[in-house]
Formats: C-alpha cells, structure tokens, sequence
C-alpha cells in the first residue's frame, strides 16, 4: 500500500511536471539562460570544430557544457598525441563548479591524447592550474586541474571530468571531480 | 475404599466389578493407576503445550527491517536536472551540488530512521549502505554516526555493508570488488562501526558465485532478494532458510511461516531506507524531500502492533541464529542466476546495461555503454598500474589505492541504472575518466623506472616485459557462424578474425554509423539447452544450468568476465573495453542476444565480441585474460 502510495505520488509529481514542461515550450524560452544543458547535442553552440591547418596538425576550438548549466570554452592544437595551446575558460551560470573553477578567467596548459588501441578508446587530457578560491574547498591554495574528455576513436561526443586538485600536485583525492560535455564533428 | 478424586474420575465402575473380592479391588486399584497415569500425562502435556505455545509467541516469531541506504542515491548531485533552467526560479532548492544532496538525505531520511530506533531500546533493525556513507557521516554528520554506532552498542542494530560505493559489482571481474571491500573494512575499522556479517547489496545484487567470497571475507548471511527468485522460479512458501555455498541465506522481504507457526518470520520494511521517514518521496525530488512525522508514526504504530502481538523486533542475525538453535537445517536453494532484486520492474539488469530509464525525457542523457566500457577501460588500466607499479618497486601504493577508492565511485549503479541524470553520468564518466589518465601516468613511471620503451604488462602472472602488441590477427576466410547484427535504422558493417587455431578463437568487430536511432542487438544462434557461465565474484568457476529449470520468459544477465556459451562447446565472450551490455537468453531458444536500447547517438561506434571453441574452462581462461586480468601493450 505504501508503495502504491509512493507510486502515486510521484506519478503526480512527473505530471506535474510535465504540465510544466508543455507550458514552457508553449510560452517559449525567453528566462532562459544562453547556456547549454546536455540534451542540446544538435545545438550548432556546441559543435566543436576543428582544422586542419598543416600536415598531421589538428586545431580545435569548442564549446563545451560544465557541470549541467554552465558553459565554457576550450581551444587547443594538437599533432600526435601532443596538445599544445591550450586554453580553457568556464562561466558562471547559477555558480556551479565555480567554487573550483574561477569564473571567466583564461588558463593555459598542455596535454596529451592518451590511446587505449585494444578498446578502440582514446582520452584527451589537458593540465592547467588557476588561482585559489577563498570560499571554495581550497581555501587559499592554487587549484591545479587534470581535464579528461573520453571517447571511442573518432567518436564525435566527448564525456569527461575536470579533477580539480588543492595545491601544485595533481594526484591522490582531487577536492572534487566536475562534469563536462562537449560535442565535435 | 474409593477416594473422592477416584470417584470422580470413576466414570463406569461395574466394567471393573466382576470375579473375588481380591479381583475386585486388584482391578479397581489397577483402574485407579492407570487412570492416574493418563490424568497426569494429560496435565503435563496440556502444560507443555501451553509452555511451548507461549514460548514461541515470545521468542520464535521474528520481524525483521532491512533499511537500505544509498548516499549516493543522486550521484553527484541534483545539478542541471530540472529540465529548463527557469524552472529554478520556481524551485530554487530543486538542484544541489553533491555534497549537499547527501546533507538533504542524511538529515531528511536517514537521521530520523535512526530516531525512531533509539525511541525503541529494545526493537533491533538491519542498516545497509555502502562504506562511502560512513565517511559522510564522519566528515560531515558526526552526530548522527554517533547515533548510528550507538544503536549497534545497544545491541539493537546490524550495519551491513559489502562495498565501498553503491556499484555495480556483479558487472566487474572480482578484482574490483576485492579492492571495493578492502575499503570497506577500512573504513569501518577507522570509524569503529561494527561491520555485520550479514549481506544484502546495492539495487539487491545478487548472485551464488557470491558465497564463497563471502566467506572468504568473514560475512556468513544473506538476504537473496525474494523477486530475484520468484522471477526464476514462480511463487513458492519459503524453508526456514537455505544453504548459500558453505553459508546461509533467507529471501527477503519474504514471510516465513516454519513447521505450522514453530519459526516464523515476517518482515516491518525491505526498502530504500530513506524513504520511509521522507514518506516515499525521493532524493530527486529536493524540495519534497522531507522528513514527515507522520509516515514515521504510521511505521512506528505498525512496528509497535507486531510487538503487542507477540513479534520479537529483532535483526536479521538474530533470526538466523534462531533457526540454528532450534537444530533446524538449511535446504538446498534451486539454481538461481545472478540478477537485481526487481527484475519484474526493471527488466533485470538489462537497465543497468543497455537499458533505457523509467522516465522518457532523461532517456537521451544515457550512455550504458560508454559508462560501462570506460569502467572497464579504467580498470584494467589500474590493474596494469599496480603490476608495473610492483614490478618497478615504485612506491605508489597510496596513490593506487586512491584510483581504486575513484574507480569504485564511478562504478556506481545509478550511472546507468533506473533512471540515470545526466550529472550520474557525467559523475561516472569523470571518476573513471581521471582513473584511466592517472593510471598511465604510473604506467609510464614503470617503464621509465624499468628502462623499457615498449612493455607488456600481463597483470594475470603479475610482469612486465620489454615488447610491443602482436600484429591485428588476419581477417578470417569465412565467418564460423551467422550472426544476427540488427543496428535498427543504422548501418552496420562487421568483420570476422581469425585469432587462434589452439583453441580455435575468432573476433567479429561490428561498426555502427552515426545516426539517431540508438537500438542496437547482435543475436548469436545457440543450440544447447544448456546455459554456461561465470557467476559474479566467481571469475574461474564456470556453471551449468538447464534452461528447463526456470520458469522465467527471459533473462539478462551481466556477464561479469564477458564469457556465455551457445553450444556445448562454443562461448561467446563481449570485450568489455568496446562492448558491456547485458546478454539475454530465453527458456525456450539457444540464442543468445546483446542489446543497447541506448547506444551512442551521432557518432559511429563499435562492439566487438569473441567467439571461442572449445572447453568452458577454455572459455574462461580466455575471458578471464581479456576481461578480468587483461595483459595490456603500452
């Protein structure tokens, strides 16, 4: 019975919510914010691109989603599994992550493409670090950033982590590990 | 002379009166004895039924609460779950951050359970949850960590736990889910939390190739989820409990009614713990998520009924010992797969592993297959790492067992499971992403501690050699069975290798263009009524059961090494570095099938799967060196 109670209730709730969601795409969009949830995988905002500028050189610039609401953006070349010039820079929407990513700053870093050949997986990683963040889990100590984003080869989504570690280390527990998303053609 | 009592009980007395004097009163004296007798025999066994019948109101009825708590019921938070953000001005406390999604169900769900118990000094209670939620409790609700150790102080309370972090173990080879109970015992060691020995699991994993690890680790019960066996095997009134390998096991929730009312069992909750203070709302729902006073009383009153009629409110151990103090003996369970504990509701573990979620609109966020092979790929990255790691004598110990405590957050279930968020997902892709980066970083200060460019680390014998990966094996002359690749309205194009001769092993890779549709099934042609396999937790001890034996319609399962026959002497083993979603059989077809219901949309990708002829023990040696304890080529 409690069950059946459970189910009813949140049966009522995803009605609700959907009443919501039905009254929204009737109103339109115009609250919100110019940032990208994942669902938008088709969204032009969020396609990375890249270029082939010189044999063997790939240069990539892209949007990508952080943490579920905020956005951000990152660039780099990359030759082999060399990535140079890298630069990444995160907003501030609704604040999320950014008590350990700073907001609107530029920080630069190198990486690398890690390959896995036997899964056919690859994973691009960027290191970079930022400055400390008094209210964040870090208190007065410099962040450094171990950035992942995984896929099978050739693969055009791009899932992965930003490990975020207090101090110049990047390795044991990092302080938190923060969410991103980012699609390329 | 006939005394008083005689001549009440004197009910014929001429029957006795005939022949001498003497025969008279020898027979009335013999009456009167015999009489006597059977009076007293019948007092003393009306007073020993009495006894025994009050006894067992008093002691041998037995109800039960198994409260299963999940800190990571929202892995990683409610943040970016409302489906547009300005919905956040209408529920502003809708989205947290992890840390305070797990504050919201310690303070609203799982403190006030606790409550209830110490109101209750003499009800005892079961708690199970992973290691993870200790060490939230320590850090960041020491007093309700106290409370929790003092209701095992008390006496009153079992905490069952059997991993570090809610994750899905049976979908893993051993290796993982050692290293998840090794943190486990730590963590509840450091914390002085009496760790039970009874078990039940995360989403009531389950599987016979539990017990001996089980044992090994000093756990002796476990509650088998009582749909995961009912799916199996229909309805059925339940022996006082079962043997489970050298141990014991009862299913749950499910009555017990031993020897007409001798033992009996019953059972006050066997749910997600949190729920029942917060009302059955759950930790999805921030702003509903409350504590309510009167679900508890509502609890409280049905518990306190139990209790005025007679129920012991005890914990599941003490049922156990019970049994066994009564002299009575455990009865052989039929043959039960691995499995969740509602299989009915969510099509088993399917849902876990290439199934879509419950609600429709989350369905696009989810990635089984990406989730779980990257759990894969990270884990044998971390089990290459450890072996060079050992080879090299590098001291990296912490740091390794750190990638393990990662990895066993990121295998956690709801990355994949009921109904997935984006941020579960995203929280599992992290964690192991950052294992996988990490691990080669060890990986790499091996070699270079080892003076080796090319190494290949077989983590099976525990070495590392100088050599580079054998050249791609050759494309086979013909494929050695029709398989059935239905990418739905994607194409697909696929390629069979040819492996090994001894035994005879071929490799079929499967390409899927980009596209939208996100089914996708390969179905191999079985002809064997038999079904072989490797239970979770038991990577090298294959079984055989017959499908005859079971009265489900279908079954997924999850393959922890990979490894599924389709004869008697061909196996088909998935590479779970490209390919880890569930294999579904039938009781009344030899095929076996794999399917994604939610496969990578826009990109292409790839699975890939072996297929082996020869000996399950063949079988699961090779599983085993693909899957379990990879030998890797860096």
């Amino acid at each position: 019975m409690r069950r059946d109670a459970m189910k009813i209730k949140i049966q009522l709730i995803i009605a609700f919510l959907i009443l919501i969601l039905v009254f929204a795409s009737c109103k339109g969009n115009e609250n919100e914010e110019p940032n990208k949830h994942v669902n938008n995988q088709g969204d032009d905002d969020t396609q990375l691109s890249d270029d082939d500028t010189e044999a063997g050189t790939i240069e990539r610039s892209f949007d990508v989603v952080f943490e579920y609401r905020n956005n951000g953006h990152i660039s780099w070349v990359e030759k082999g599994d060399r990535i140079t010039a890298t630069s990444v820079k995160f907003g501030d929407a609704y604040g999320y992550g950014n008590d350990l990513v700073p907001p609107n700053v530029s920080m630069n870093g190198v990486g690398k493409i890690l390959r896995f050949p036997e899964s056919r997986f690859e994973l691009h990683t960027l290191y970079f670090q930022g400055p400390a963040i008094p209210k964040g889990p870090c208190g007065s100590k410099q962040i450094s950033y171990a950035l992942t984003l995984t896929g099978q080869e050739g693969a055009s989504e791009r899932y992965g982590g930003i490990a975020a570690y207090c101090g110049g280390a990047i390795q044991g527990k990092p302080a938190r590990l923060l969410r991103i998303y980012g699609i390329w053609k | 002379m006939i005394s008083k009592i005689e001549r009440l009980m004197h009910l014929k007395p001429k029957l006795f009166m005939k022949g001498t004097a003497m025969n008279y009163r020898y027979h009335r004296f013999r009456g009167f004895k015999i009489r006597l007798v059977l009076y007293l025999c019948t007092m003393f066994l009306t007073i020993f039924i009495l006894a025994s019948t009050g006894a067992t109101q008093e002691q041998h009825k037995y109800a039960v609460a198994l409260f299963h708590c999940n800190v990571q019921y929202v892995a990683g938070g409610t943040l970016g779950m409302l489906p547009l953000p300005f919905l956040l001005g209408w529920f502003p406390n809708w989205e947290l951050d992890s840390d305070a999604t797990e504050d919201m169900i310690i303070k609203q769900g799982f403190e006030p359970m606790l409550d209830l118990y110490l109101a209750h000094p003499n009800w005892g209670v079961d708690i199970e949850f992973q290691a993870y939620y200790v060490e939230v409790l320590a850090q960041r609700h020491p007093t309700v960590l106290n409370k929790l150790i003092t209701l095992v102080e008390q006496g009153q309370a079992e905490i069952i736990s059997f991993h570090y972090s809610d994750q899905l173990f049976i979908g893993f080879g051993r290796p993982a889910w050692e290293k998840s109970v090794e943190e486990t015992k730590r963590v509840f060691e450091e914390n002085d939390v009496p760790l039970s020995d009874v078990v039940f699991t995360q989403e009531g994993q389950a599987g016979m190739g539990m017990a001996q690890a089980m044992e090994e680790h000093g756990y002796a019960h476990l509650v088998w989820p009582k749909n995961l066996w009912k799916y199996q095997h229909g309805d059925w009134e339940s022996a006082a409990y079962y043997k489970f390998g050298n141990l014991d096991m009862i299913p749950g929730p499910k009555d017990i009614n031993y020897n007409s009312g001798q033992l009996q069992l019953t059972w006050t909750f066997l749910d997600d713990g949190e729920l029942m203070a917060a009302c059955h709302v759950d930790p999805y729902f921030p702003p509903f998520f409350k504590t309510s006073e009167s679900c508890i009383r509502e609890y409280e009153s049905e518990v306190e009924q139990l209790e005025a009629d007679g129920w012991k409110i005890s914990t599941i151990g003490e049922y156990f010992h019970a049994a066994k103090d009564m002299g009575i003996t455990p009865t052989e369970p039929p043959p039960l797969f691995d499995g969740t504990w509602q299989p009915k509701d969510t099509d088993g573990v399917h849902r876990w592993l290439g199934g879509k979620g419950i609600i429709p609109f989350n369905a696009d966020d989810e990635r089984d297959n990406h989730v779980r092979t990257l759990n894969e790929i990270a884990y044998r990255e971390l089990m290459a790492a450890q072996t060079i790691a050992k080879a090299a004598g590098l001291q990296a110990d912490d740091e390794l067992d750190d990638l393990w405590h990662l990895l066993n957050l990121g295998m956690v279930t709801d990355a994949s499971g009921i109904n997935p968020i984006g941020g579960e997902i995203g929280y599992s892709i992290a964690h192991s992403g950052e294992v996988a980066r990490s691990a080669r970083l060890i990986i790499e200060q091996g070699k270079e501690a080892l003076g080796l460019s090319d190494a290949i680390i077989d983590t099976e014998a525990e070495s590392v050699i100088a050599g580079t990966a054998p050249d791609e094996p050759p494309v086979a002359d013909e494929a050695p069975i029709n398989v059935n690749i239905d990418p739905g309205w994607r194409q697909a194009s696929s390629t069979w290798y040819r492996v090994s001769d001894n035994p005879e092993i071929w490799r079929l890779d499967i390409t899927v263009n980009a596209g939208i549709y996100r089914s996708m099934a390969v179905t191999f042609p079985g002809d064997s009524s038999k079904v072989i396999f490797t239970p979770a937790l038991a990577d090298d001890m294959p079984v055989s059961y017959n499908r005859s034996d079971f009265a489900f319609d279908h079954w997924w399962l999850a393959l922890a090494n990979g490894m599924i026959n389709i004869s008697d002497d061909m196996f088909v083993i998935k590479d779970m570095g490209l390919t880890h979603v569930a294999a579904l059989i039938y009781p009344d077809s030899e095929d076996v099938t794999f399917r994604d219901d939610v496969a990578t949309p826009n990109s292409a990708f790839q699975w890939r799967f072996y297929l082996l002829r020869g000996t399950a023990d063949d079988a699961v040696a090779f599983a085993n060196s693909l899957n379990v304890y990879p030998t890797l080529y860096r």
